[in-house]
């Protein structure tokens, strides 16, 4: 497998060898790589016994969505069975993550089957007074969105995200991971690069992978359809062919799993991305009809800042709350918040409970600019 | 029925193999990535997961060569994902195995704890290097692929290969030729810093809900 030393090349690996420590070759500690493997197959074949399931009933239901715009927007305040993962188109190649040697790319890229189209929706006026306050406040914040002034960036600029990751939960404390932390990362226009500042080094990096903003900047404007993308590309393992779009162990097992990953989706790509107005009031939109979406009474304090809260229950324990401003509606960040104790069993020193009330973690937005250059601020 | 091509098509009992065979690689190689043992574990368990989904890109065409560039290839991408360790989705991490914090035996903590100082030494230096430079490097210098196995473990072609290694040598050559990077080694914590942030597991919900990254 080495080159052949009269390769001209050679000598450079060699040279960069000389010039670095050698590095310690470990095995994994004792039992550990046994333990590991175990559960690596135990995934496997959980996800082989999935996919023989999903051979069986093939019964391809298609997502019982309400038919109408207002049915659809009341529901967003009730949550819903969904009669099963169905809907998804056959060849399920979407891909997930482009992360780097897979070159996928990720949600989008192709049209729905159109069949669950039910096109615009709030231009008969009745439908505005039906609204939930959950639905009326995620209206809120598109419109506001939806009126931002903005210019489209040039495919050699960046986009600029500065956002304060606060971890408050035990486990994170157990864990000795830094309170707070905060993120500026990069993304180019063209979809192709990603910066940021290393928290090591204090250093701006920037290397070459796709980042998925061209696909996100040019989502529909249709929020159904943005969310029939969203389930598409979340949906559980080997429910049709080649349909493994999250690692297996994450995926999600139950409608309810399903739900809670599209309303985190909808918030990270809020949190992560500066999208065009058009799409971020959708993305706004899409968020109230996730079933369980539901709205904190009055405000919640996050960092001395009464803010508004919309979100779901997740995973049976934790609020996890989309943030706005409560004058504009403006979007100010993301938390999760445990509604009830929580116990994990295989945390790294034992059990480790989450109190009710304990807050687990807050994004803030800092900052969303258009760049010339990656390592600019403004 | 190669290897390669039980992989390709999903025989559990490949990956048994496959994992036997080099989760020690991709454990060492996502060391020298995240500074972090733990983290490197919980790399090798993504690092797995991630070869059974990707499964059925793996060529069974006629070369059929080792595996290993892939998985190191993979692994890579992990890596650089769980050092972007700081947004959280706590809901995941029981469904990891643990991690412990510390080995069992004293020997095998004092290996350790040399590796990481180890490691520390090269830390002031990599730092100047570009992440894509550092990949690279672990990759070729420490892993020992070829350059062809290193352009296709990360998807690059070969001359951006040898452009990085090339970029990265004379940065190195510089830096020991200032003495830089011998001068900083001894005020250098090994490495603590990056460990806790790297040390993460709930990043692996992130690194999947990553859209298009």
């Amino acid at each position: 497998m080495n080159t052949a030393p009269n390769q001209p090349y050679s000598n450079e690996r060699d040279e960069l060898a000389r010039l670095l420590p050698e590095p310690v070759e470990m095995d994994l500690p004792s039992g550990r790589q046994r333990q590991l493997q175990e559960f690596v197959m135990s995934q496997i074949h959980q996800d082989r016994r999935a996919a023989e399931q999903a051979r069986r009933h093939v019964p391809k239901r298609r997502l019982v969505f309400a038919t109408s715009a207002l049915a659809a927007v009341a529901v967003a305040a009730v949550a819903i069975g969904t009669g099963g993962f169905g809907g998804r188109g056959t060849d399920g190649s979407t891909g997930f993550g482009g992360r780097g040697t897979d070159g996928s790319t990720g949600f989008g890229g192709r049209g729905t089957d159109g069949s669950t189209g039910f096109g615009g929706r709030g231009t008969d006026g009745p439908a505005a007074t039906e609204l939930s306050p959950v639905a009326h406040t995620l209206e809120l914040a598109a419109d506001y969105a939806a009126a931002r002034p903005f210019t489209p960036p040039r495919p050699d600029q960046w986009i600029y995200i500065e956002n304060r990751n606060t971890a408050s939960s035990a486990l994170a404390k157990d864990k000795g991971q830094k309170p707070a932390v905060t993120e500026r990362t990069w993304l180019r226009a063209d979809g192709k690069k990603m910066g940021d500042i290393n928290v090591e080094t204090g250093k701006l990096d920037t290397w070459d992978q796709a980042n998925g903003y061209p696909t996100l900047s040019t989502l529909p404007t249709d929020p159904q359809e943005v969310l029939n993308l969203l389930r598409e590309s979340l949906a559980p393992p080997s429910s049709a062919p080649g349909g493994r779009q999250l690692p297996f162990a994450f995926a999600p097992k139950t409608p309810d799993e399903l739900d809670g990953l599209l309303f985190f989706k909808i918030a990270k790509t809020l949190a992560d991305y500066l999208l065009p107005p058009d799409v971020t009031a959708t993305l706004w939109r899409a968020a109230a009809l996730v079933p369980g979406v539901t709205q904190a009474p009055g405000t919640v304090d996050v960092g001395g800042r009464r803010v508004i809260a919309v979100g779901r229950i997740q995973d049976g324990w934790r609020f996890e709350q989309l943030l706005l401003d409560p004058d504009t509606h403006e979007f100010v960040g993301y938390r999760s918040v445990a509604v009830k104790d929580f116990t994990f069993t295989t945390g790294p020193n034992g059990r480790i409970t989450e109190k009710k009330g304990r807050v687990q973690y807050t994004i803030t937005r800092l900052a969303a600019k258009i760049v010339d250059a990656a390592g600019q601020t403004n | 029925m190669s290897l390669r091509a039980r992989v390709h098509d999903g025989d559990p009992d490949a990956f048994r193999e496959l994992f036997d065979e080099h989760a020690r690689s991709v454990y060492n190689h996502a060391f020298r990535l995240t500074g972090n043992w733990s983290a490197a574990e919980d790399v090798v368990s993504l690092t797995f997961l991630e070869a059974w989904r990707l499964r059925d890109r793996v060529d069974v065409g006629a070369d059929g060569g080792s595996l290993r560039p892939w998985l190191l290839g993979i692994g890579t991408n992990v890596a650089r994902n769980v050092r972007r360790a700081d947004r959280r989705h706590d809901g995941a991490l029981a469904r990891l195995p643990k991690a412990e914090v510390v080995p069992d035996f004293a020997e095998d903590v004092t290996t350790r704890l040399d590796g990481r100082k180890r490691l520390a030494l090269a830390v002031t230096a990599l730092a100047a290097l570009r992440r894509a430079e550092r990949e690279v490097l672990a990759l070729c210098v420490w892993s020992g692929l070829d350059y062809a196995e290193a352009a296709e473990a990360l998807g690059v072609p070969i001359g951006t290969v040898r452009s990085r290694l090339s970029r990265a040598r004379k940065k190195l050559a510089k830096l020991v030729a200032a003495g830089t990077s011998r001068r900083s080694e001894e005020h250098r914590e090994p490495m603590a810093r990056h460990g806790q942030v790297a040390g993460d597991r709930e990043i692996a919900v992130r690194l999947a809900l990553e859209i298009d990254r």
